[in-house]
């Protein structure tokens, strides 16, 4: 065992002198027979004694040594020494808001498109934190949370992994700012945590959804929330790419032209008014440098406290120095009860 | 062994055993043992001439024919027995659970024969005996020899020692040239090996044994637990646990095995085993012994 004193060492000294007291007792008394009862000739005694007595006598002694010497390991306290480093994590919860509406498809996002490169840089960014409760909220003409809450990253970075869009999802499509961001406050209102963020990804304008983004926002910020708003992509023409399935059941891939259009003033009000930070990130470069922005901004508090804990160990030799010396002193005063006493 | 440095205990001991035995011997066994162990009657010893006064019947007429002078037979009283306490001093003799030990009983025993012997004025010798012969008094007569003899048994103590009969016997053999009457006197405990010089001695001399035995060499006592024994005669030291039915049964049959093993070796070279209880009942047995030789 490693860390391991004792308080009273110096008591450890007398082990030795009962060792050697014992010894003389047992050992160098056995050349004096003088008390032993004195027979003719033990020729006249069958051979068929069993040995047990004598290999027991000869462990009398040890289980004497050994119980008393535990009773004066026990009488120098021995201590187990744990020096702990007690982290006080104040973690702070993260509901992230994940946009999933058609135009995410888009593809000026590598890997493939801006989805995929959303849900890449979220499993980056999962990875990098320690002691945050996180949380997913995925919209498009609705809002549903994926991941509650939760410390279980594999989970989030597992959900997150097999996101699709709204309609393959089978959500209605749009973009539902307000109900997102209601969504996530609801989701974050009753945390206790002391910092509570949103980082809120879209790509559109808010088009659906029963709430207006406004009062979303007014929800937010009278829980204190803050919102870390991400705008995706480049405003402007861009193209859609459309699946479909062509008279053979093949899934097909054409372009459809679009304009993306991203509500950058809404987005940098939100995180203005709630004390977070807008980002407009145009490709997936960007948006990792955005995450990484984020991470540091918000660093969980941890109070670092050292110190030591002292285990006393002194019942251990005790009990079992204990045991062992009735066991020894039953075997010997009763069990093999003879004459002379030896 | 030295003879000088006896102590008046000793001494008191000495007087004490004379006490003890000489009513005894006086009143019982003297005669006993003059009727039991008579001598050979008259051997012939030499001629002599015949001077007037002698009996008649003695004169040698086939001498005095060849010679022409008269000549009588002359004869030499062969009542006088040389006898031989043959005593076994070895640890184990020092062994006794009641009043006595083996020793004890066997110093009476011998003791009483040699004072027997003495009454009769026969010569006594005394032999001690355990890995080797301890102490040799060769036959004499008289009072004196008496008293040395028992003084001798009680202060001489092979304790600690193993017992060797084979080398008692061959010393026997060596020394006595008459023939003599041998009372040996043992525990006939861990003797060796002794049939060959048995066998020598019992063609010239006459043997009787007397097995001294204690109660707990018939049978173990009660139940004691165990109990750390030590041998007399080795040494050694061993756990037995007298509350063992097992080993009390085995140690029965063990021991009489011991005992009839060499009692028979003695029958069968004619010798006759006399088993002697530590006990006061000791002369009993001895009465037995001389009724049974006269038989």
């Amino acid at each position: 065992m490693r860390n391991l004193e004792f308080a009273h060492i110096w008591v450890l000294l007398g082990v030795p002198i009962v060792l050697s007291l014992l010894y003389f007792r047992y050992y160098l008394r056995v050349r004096q027979y003088s008390s032993f009862v004195p027979f003719s000739s033990f020729q006249l005694i069958p051979n068929s004694q069993k040995q047990h007595l004598n290999f027991l006598l000869k462990l009398l002694p040890v289980g004497y040594m050994v119980g008393l010497s535990l009773f004066l390991v026990a009488l120098a306290r021995p201590q187990k020494h744990e020096s702990k480093i007690h982290k006080n994590v104040e973690g702070i919860d993260i509901m992230i808001t994940l946009d999933i509406s058609d135009s995410m498809l888009i593809e000026d996002m590598k890997p493939l498109n801006r989805l995929e490169a959303a849900k890449q840089t979220i499993i980056d960014f999962v990875k990098g934190r320690e002691h945050d409760r996180i949380g997913i909220v995925i919209f498009a003409g609705e809002a549903f949370t994926l991941v509650p809450l939760t410390l279980d990253y594999d989970l989030i970075q597992n959900r997150v992994a097999e996101l699709t869009t709204a309609k393959d999802a089978r959500i209605k499509d749009g973009t539902a700012l307000g109900v997102a961001l209601a969504n996530a406050a609801a989701r974050l209102k009753d945390s206790t945590a002391k910092t509570r963020v949103i980082i809120f990804l879209t790509d559109g304008e808010n088009n659906s959804g029963t709430i207006d983004p406004e009062t979303g926002l007014e929800i937010a910020k009278g829980y204190g929330l803050r919102i870390y708003s991400i705008g995706l992509g480049r405003s402007g023409p861009t193209r859609i790419p459309i699946y479909s399935k062509d008279v053979f059941g093949n899934k097909v891939k054409h372009y459809q032209p679009f304009v993306s259009t991203v509500n950058e003033p809404l987005l940098k009000r939100m995180a203005d008014e709630t004390g977070g930070k807008f980002f407009s990130a145009y490709d997936e470069k960007v948006l990792h440098q955005v995450f990484e922005e984020i991470n540091r901004l918000e660093k969980s508090k941890i109070e670092v406290h050292h110190y030591t804990k002292i285990d006393e160990l002194y019942m251990y030799p005790l009990r079992y120095g204990l045991m062992l010396l009735f066991l020894t002193l039953f075997v010997d005063f009763i069990l093999l009860r003879r004459f002379p006493v030896w | 062994m030295s003879q000088n440095a006896v102590s008046v205990e000793i001494l008191r001991k000495i007087r004490h055993i004379e006490i003890a035995i000489r009513k005894k011997v006086n009143q019982i066994f003297q005669g006993e043992y003059r009727a039991s162990f008579k001598g050979q009657g008259m051997a012939f010893a030499d001629f002599r001439e015949y001077v007037p006064g002698d009996d008649v019947r003695r004169i040698s007429w086939i001498v005095s024919a060849r010679t022409g002078k008269t000549y009588v037979k002359q004869f030499e009283e062969e009542r006088e027995l040389s006898v031989v306490v043959l005593l076994d001093v070895s640890g184990s003799m020092n062994f006794g659970t009641g009043f006595m030990t083996k020793k004890d009983v066997a110093v009476y025993l011998g003791a009483t024969l040699a004072m027997s012997a003495i009454k009769n004025r026969d010569l006594v010798g005394l032999l001690l005996f355990s890995e080797t012969t301890d102490y040799w008094l060769p036959p004499k007569k008289g009072r004196n020899q008496l008293m040395r003899l028992i003084r001798d048994m009680v202060v001489i103590s092979g304790r600690g020692r193993q017992t060797r009969l084979s080398a008692a016997l061959t010393f026997l053999n060596k020394v006595l040239k008459k023939k003599s009457l041998i009372f040996i006197i043992s525990d006939l405990i861990a003797m060796g090996e002794y049939q060959n010089d048995l066998s020598h001695l019992t063609r010239k001399h006459e043997l009787n044994v007397f097995l001294v035995e204690d109660g707990m060499e018939r049978e173990l006592g009660k139940q004691m637990g165990w109990i750390g024994l030590q041998d007399l005669e080795t040494q050694d030291v061993r756990w037995v646990q007298f509350s063992d039915y097992e080993l009390k049964k085995k140690y029965a049959s063990h021991v009489e095995h011991q005992k009839g093993e060499a009692i028979k070796v003695f029958r069968s070279y004619g010798v006759d085993v006399v088993r002697v209880p530590v006990g006061p009942d000791w002369d009993r047995v001895l009465m037995q012994f001389f009724k049974k030789r006269r038989a």
